[in-house]
């Protein structure tokens, strides 16, 4: 890498002074990685458009022999079912983030609080359950049994509702980038600790909440655990889609293990094609929302580490 | 700060306490129908027209015995929670695989049924007949089995179109392993570039139904010893002749170019449902896979195995009722299933659904609609006994024989029956040795069942291999219980 | 604590209001959280239903006390040292690569002079991290498929034998620590760049005033700036050096017993004890233990933390 001085300013870095040849071989190696991390995700959209024919004869490639839209018509044949667990998905997608936006931003509040008298005791109960938990045995008696979820739409959304982590790290955001002048002479004027926390906190912390809000809404739309645990096989108008994906890869393996079971039904099973739209399915809503908060997030991202 | 803590423990015992308190009893339940929860199995999700169906099925029980159900499907999951966690059910699917039968028998989670069964319903009593000891340990009874194919029978399933129609053979009702060459053998002739015995690396489906399995897949004893000393004696794998003859076959059909060359990997499934011979478990008359319209010929069934009988291949379904339940709800268990075994009609609604929607009579069969096929299709065992459903015929062509079962459990007479009497191994102490000798017995598996190599030399391999990972001290653990749980039988 | 008394009972208004809005948080925190606790008992007993009288009836009253014997039979059992030992080195490999690697993307992407290629690769980098595993798992079973993968597709037309790289062990170790990099680094990556740009451009001014190169530049102002921010994301990653992303372990692998000696680690062991076998208190030992040294790794490493840097530390 050859010094050339100070060259000219480059997108606000002066610093960055490296010679023609060093900044090429730089860039046509991001430029791989990049094609490398939205590569599996070109071939899965290929596959999913690729005729069966072309996948029995070529295997999965880049260039099928012979191009298809059946697994998509047949997603669209079961819209029933998929859409309805699609929209449940966009659903619990909103209204788990909102929740857990909510517990976690005003706890990180409270806890940032100096003044506080509880702190020490509220920060243990945030701390503890990081390390500690009762197992799952204990969680599915307490949901099932004493809060009655099973076969709700709470139990998808409450058990993960809140992280311990993430209102750490929104607690040290709030203490660094409030200035205390502000809320002192907010509370001076008398304006309460909720009035404070929504008027002036807030709003002056929108790169930890978009970004932590992003994180939760991808938990939530990734989720397939509780649906597994607390949906029972009855109700599968509370399947969300990622749960749906897991059944469908579940049910090709089951079928391939117990070709034993004497008299087995035979039924279609999924062709890869349709798996790998259901797949896409699932991304493209990340990808479309991607550009709207991708830009926020770059002044997010920090929040999330400052001094942790 | 203390005060705090102190105040947060009791309200923690309270709560505690209240979740322990409301899940000790279910209040009384007044007049009318009993409801009773019913838990079974579906690895994914339920049929669509569940809802629809159980309504008019609850209907008719509810005037003929006075009990509805709640009828709950569950993936594997949830059964060993819900089960662990003392979560309230009536009665439950139980079998060899799933919701295992015997452990949670002699746990004691099931209800002793030995004398209501035949008080309550005598009947029921009857329809099982001979069978109850696949529901029993020891002298008591703890499941009703619902009775289905018992024995593993092991099939060719045969393009009859081809052999028969075009080249005027004969295929028999059943025949030997090794005879299959002849056939393979002109098939290739007139298709030289396609594979005859297309399979994956999973094998010939069911061949393994030649022994039982004691440990993994490669701890056997043969149903050939049965009878004889050697029917208790554990062996491994590959010291079992009709299995390693079987083998040998089919490396020496993998040479002739009859199987396919990357058999030992490929996972391919919906291709080798059109292949010309394929093997499966079935039972004698079944017709479930006889419809052209799947396959795109007619076939015919040419059994090779079986019948072989243990406990294990007669596990396949059972319903045990809650030992928590109370003797109403008991005895209401019971009548539910007395009807699943007495009243046809009652038991095809269950098993196919809604008749004229989703399936029609003919000649004494039943004939799925694609609507059934859609809306309600999944195995029968897991809502009753296969026996006193009708039989489904494949399309007005291919008709099953309504009377199938009479004939297929007429065989069962004959049936080999395994030594081990219902010996079930519990390998806790030796969980390390055999993860290792099952990954061991998995590198080498695929080649072996799908012909890629030669048996006799790569057993030599898997033996050295597995003898020094401690194949020996797991089969004389295995050996040992085996003794041991026969002779306490006596 | 002094002087507690003189105000015991009274609150200040502003302790009320703010009891008051944490309120949902910490309700939550008790229902889903503490109280479930008493599952920890589980590892003491040999936990046995009893039909009908409930969870708690039965591990209270109906199950008997075994005292440590779960936690012997952890050690005991020769499985669960292949789990631990694979749990370990997957970790501190991840941790190495998963330092030393994004730090060094971090530091060359911010030498290059396209804003557009800049902005590019973290969009690119990022997005993996935000995929579930499930379609993880899709994405690697498309290229590692036996028979239709591209990974064989690509060996049988250069004339070499396909590999079964789901039941091959030995390729796993270095197909797990790829995947895990395709994940995860990128976001890794993004986060050290956030600082790398946020260091002081005068340093660097001066810097080359004084004729320094960049391999210099490096060296002496930007590792040193990062220093702060790698030692406590190394640290924090010490505390997790037992659990594993069940995920990446237990559903990109398909769960294929032919590679568990490669890829078993302690969270699927536990996992596979309390399906397939019910054994509760096995695992619930397996996990107390697993999160107490989680515990002490993470306490230690905050006490480290902060003797770096006596602002730094998580708690």
């Amino acid at each position: 890498m050859s010094a050339r001085g100070i060259g000219r300013k480059n997108g606000g870095w002066a610093w960055n002074r490296l010679g023609r040849g060093a900044n090429l071989l730089l860039s046509a190696l991001f430029i791989l990685l990049s094609i490398l991390t939205v590569l599996p995700l070109l071939f899965v959209f290929i596959v999913s458009v690729s005729s069966e024919a072309s996948i029995a004869k070529k295997g999965y490639s880049f260039f099928p022999s012979e191009w298809s839209l059946d697994a998509y018509r047949y997603l669209l044949r079961s819209i029933d079912y998929i859409g309805h667990s699609f929209l449940l998905s966009v659903l619990l997608t909103l209204a788990g983030t909102i929740l857990s936006l909510i517990l976690i931003s005003t706890m990180a509040f409270v806890l940032s609080r100096r003044e506080f008298r509880f702190r020490k005791l509220w920060t243990a109960l945030v701390v503890i359950p990081m390390f500690f938990s009762g197992g799952l045995a204990a969680s599915y008696v307490v949901n099932t049994q004493l809060f009655g979820l099973k076969n709700t739409f709470l139990a998808l959304l409450l058990p993960g509702a809140c992280s311990s982590w993430y209102i750490l790290v929104m607690r040290t955001y709030f203490r660094q980038n409030i200035p205390a002048e502000i809320l002192e002479s907010a509370g001076i004027d008398g304006a309460s600790m909720p009035r404070i926390f929504l008027q002036f906190v807030l709003p002056l912390s929108r790169p930890v909440l978009f970004t932590i809000g992003v994180f939760e809404a991808f938990s939530y739309w990734n989720s397939w655990y509780y649906a597994m645990l607390y949906i029972s096989a009855n109700h599968r108008e509370l399947f969300p889609l990622q749960f749906v994906l897991y059944n469908l890869q579940k049910n090709v393996e089951f079928m391939a293990a117990n070709e034993n079971i004497s008299g087995a039904v035979i039924v279609d099973l999924p062709t890869e094609a349709f798996r790998m739209a259901v797949v896409v399915l699932i991304v493209v809503p990340i990808l479309f929302c991607y550009p709207f908060f991708r830009k926020a997030f770059k002044t997010g991202i920090m929040a999330g580490a400052v001094k942790e | 700060m203390k005060r705090i803590i102190c105040m947060l423990l009791a309200a923690y015992m309270a709560v505690s306490l209240c979740a322990c308190a409301s899940n000790a009893q279910k209040a009384p339940e007044d007049a009318g129908p009993i409801r009773l929860v019913w838990w079974t199995y579906i690895s994914t999700s339920a049929p669509n027209a569940l809802d629809e169906v159980l309504e008019k099925a609850n209907a008719i029980s509810a005037e003929k015995i006075g009990v509805t159900v709640d009828m709950q499907f569950k993936n594997a999951e949830q059964f060993t929670l819900d089960l662990n966690t003392g979560d309230y059910y009536d009665m439950t699917f139980s079998c060899d695989w799933c919701n295992n039968f015997d452990n949670n028998a002699r746990e004691g989670y099931y209800y002793d049924l030995t004398e209501l069964v035949r008080s309550e319903t005598p009947a029921l009593y009857d329809a099982v007949g001979s069978w109850w000891g696949i529901g029993s340990l020891g002298d008591r009874i703890y499941g009703v089995p619902m009775l289905k194919d018992l024995g593993a029978e092991v099939f060719f399933r045969i393009n009859s179109d081809y052999f028969e129609g075009e080249k005027g053979m004969e295929l028999p009702e059943s025949m030997d392993f090794s005879e299959l060459e002849p056939m393979l053998k002109i098939w290739k002739e007139d298709h030289p570039n396609e594979y005859p015995l297309y399979m994956t690396q999973s094998g010939l489906s069911g061949m393994f139904q030649c022994h039982e399995r004691i440990v993994g897949s490669y701890l056997v004893i043969p149903y050939s010893k049965t009878g004889t000393p050697e029917g208790t004696k554990i062996i491994p794998v590959w010291e079992d002749e009709d299995y390693m003859n079987m083998l040998r076959c089919l490396h020496r059909w993998y040479e002739l170019g009859y199987i396919n060359p990357d058999a030992a990997t490929t996972t391919d499934m919906p291709y080798s449902l059109l292949t010309p011979v394929r093997s499966g478990t079935a039972w004698t008359g079944y017709k479930g896979w006889s419809n052209p319209e799947t396959v795109g010929f007619n076939v015919k069934l040419v059994r090779y195995i079986g019948p072989n009988m243990s406990r294990s291949t007669q596990q396949g379904s059972l319903i045990a009722v809650n030992a928590a339940a109370s003797e109403e709800h008991a005895r209401a268990c019971l009548r539910y299933m007395e009807l699943l075994y007495t009243d046809r009609e009652f038991r095809d609604l269950l098993a196919y659904g809604i008749e004229g929607k989703h399936f029609n009579y003919y000649e004494g069969t039943v004939i799925r609609t694609q609507q059934g096929s859609d809306d309600y299709l999944m195995d029968n065992f897991v809502t009753g006994p296969a026996v006193s459903a009708s039989v489904v015929s494949a399309s007005e062509e291919i008709l099953a024989d309504s009377d199938q079962w009479t004939k297929v459990y007429e065989e069962y007479e004959n049936a080999r029956q395994s030594d081990t009497r219902g010996f079930s191994f519990d390998g806790s102490s030796t969980d390390a040795v055999r993860a290792a000798l099952s990954a061991l017995w998995e590198n080498y598996r695929s080649e072996l069942v799908t012909g890629t190599v030669d048996p006799d030399e790569t057993i030599k391999e898997i033996e050295k291999q597995m003898r020094a990972t401690g194949l020996d001290q797991v089969r004389e653990e295995a050996q040992r219980q085996l003794d041991d749980y026969l002779a306490n039988m006596q | 604590m002094k002087g507690r008394n003189a105000h015991k009972r009274v609150l200040r208004a502003s302790d009320r209001s703010l009891l008051l809005l944490s309120l949902p948080t910490v309700l939550w925190y008790l229902a889903f959280c503490y109280l479930p606790m008493f599952g920890i008992v589980i590892a003491f007993k040999r936990y046995r239903m009893i039909p009908g009288k409930g969870f708690l009836y039965s591990l209270f009253f109906g199950s008997d006390w075994v005292g440590l014997e779960n936690f012997r039979f952890l050690f005991l059992n020769p499985q669960m040292g292949i789990a631990v030992r694979n749990t370990l080195l997957y970790n501190l490999c991840f941790l190495i690569l998963g330092t030393t690697l994004p730090v060094m993307l971090a530091i060359s992407l911010s030498y290059i002079r396209s804003e557009r290629l800049r902005s590019v690769s973290q969009s690119a980098a990022l997005l993996p991290h935000f995929l579930s595993w499930i379609i993880v798992s899709y994405f690697a079973f498309s290229f590692l498929s036996t028979d239709k993968g591209l990974f064989n597709t690509i060996l049988t037309s250069v004339g070499l034998s396909p590999v079964r790289w789901y039941q091959d062990p030995s390729v796993w170790p270095l197909l797990l620590v790829v995947i895990h990099g395709w994940k995860g680094f990128g976001y890794s990556m993004v986060l050290y760049y956030s600082y790398v740009v946020a260091i002081d451009p005068s340093l660097y001014e001066s810097a080359a005033i004084d004729g320094a190169s960049a391999g210099q530049m490096i060296r002496h102002i930007t590792l040193p700036q990062l220093r702060g921010v790698i030692t406590v994301l190394v640290l924090l990653n010490l505390g997790h050096i037992l659990s594993s992303d069940f995920g990446l372990f237990y559903q990109v692998t398909r769960d294929s017993g032919a590679i568990l000696s490669a890829t078993e680690t302690i969270d699927v062991y536990v996992y596979k004890a309390l399906m397939d076998q019910s054994n509760y208190g096995f695992s619930a030992a397996a996990s107390l233990l697993q999160n107490g040294i989680g515990c002490l790794l993470l306490l230690g490493a905050n006490r480290l933390t902060r003797r770096i840097d006596p602002d730094g530390g998580v708690l």
